[in-house]
């Protein structure tokens, strides 16, 4: 591991960490719905590395989160914890096997799709232990669709105008 | 108005081919839940109260009350009125289920996953001893 890459994972975790704080604050009116911006720097990592990187910056964003608002070991970090690994792991899978066939976008939306279903089946399964919960998926799948365009398209500008030379297979060749 | 048009017109040039199978499974899940959760029937006249996935407990949506239920971290007080149930205070930090609403129809719930508690609404009493628990 290099120099720059190292320091680019911690801006990286550093700047998601934030962004999952200043989220937490802002009051939303919409029960379980959050918008997820710090998804865009795990994101980002997944496609300039693979999915270790991808998954480094989730693990290290969720505990430092955590920690930070003063969930750790609550239900809501297993539910997050769950959701992010499952999420990242099918974007990997994504970005990996069909190439230039999804856009950033698309692979955002389906990993907000799986974040979102994982969250509800682990609440459902661990911690209520009842179905009912699934009532909730219409809702979760309108967020998981909003938030999974809006991510993708903040992912998409950054890739596009990035100055840092990272290799990967999915960024245009940059200036 | 233009600009707006530029800007669909510019995401849909960032959007692959392969986006519409993602499109697809979005549409069928989401036309698919709301159709298998859809409201049935009228307003129910029972809640079913879970917690931490023991026997359940049942209240009566007729009657105009205001109760506690002790949950595992705290207490929900929970409001009664013209068949509508809604949590007034809850122990929990985030404070879903105050911001979640009224419910009154069968197979609607509200949660608190810290607490977990869930209370659910039944057509009649009976009926809820058939309610899945999983």
């Amino acid at each position: 591991m290099n120099i720059k890459k190292m320091t680019m994972l911690a801006v990286l975790t550093a700047l998601a960490s934030a962004l999952f704080a200043i989220e937490c604050i802002i009051p939303n009116p919409i029960p379980f719905v959050r918008l997820g911006l710090a998804n865009t720097l795990s994101m980002l990592a997944l496609l300039w590395w693979g999915w270790r990187e991808g998954v480094v910056v989730l693990l290290l964003r969720v505990f430092i989160g955590a920690l930070i608002t003063g969930r750790f070991m609550q239900p809501v970090f297993f539910l997050s914890l769950a959701g992010g690994f499952a999420a990242v792991i099918v974007m990997a899978l994504l970005t990996s096997f069909t190439g230039r066939f999804f856009s950033i976008i698309g692979i955002s939306v389906l990993g907000a799709i799986v974040k979102n279903g994982v969250q509800l089946a682990v609440a459902g399964l661990i911690f209520t232990r009842h179905s009912a919960i699934w009532g909730l998926l219409p809702m979760f799948l309108l967020s998981a669709l909003i938030s999974g365009i809006f991510i993708g398209l903040i992912v998409e500008l950054i890739n596009r105008r990035t100055v840092f030379q990272v290799n990967t297979p999915m960024t245009d060749p940059c200036v | 108005m233009k600009n707006v048009l530029n800007t669909f017109k510019q995401i849909r040039q960032y959007l692959k081919p392969g986006d519409i199978i993602i499109a697809l499974v979005w549409a069928i899940l989401f036309f698919g839940s709301l159709w298998l959760f859809r409201p049935r029937g009228a307003s129910g006249d029972t809640v079913c109260v879970y917690v931490d996935g023991k026997m359940p407990e049942f209240i009566s949506l007729k009657h105009d009350t205001e109760g506690v239920i002790n949950g595992r971290i705290g207490e929900l007080h929970y409001n009664i009125k013209d068949g509508e149930l809604w949590i007034t205070h809850a122990s929990c930090p985030q404070k879903h289920c105050i911001h979640f609403g009224r419910i009154e129809h069968p197979g609607e719930a509200v949660f608190c996953i810290p607490n977990r508690i869930v209370i659910e609404v039944v057509g009649h009493s009976e009926s809820g001893i058939d309610a899945i628990t999983m």
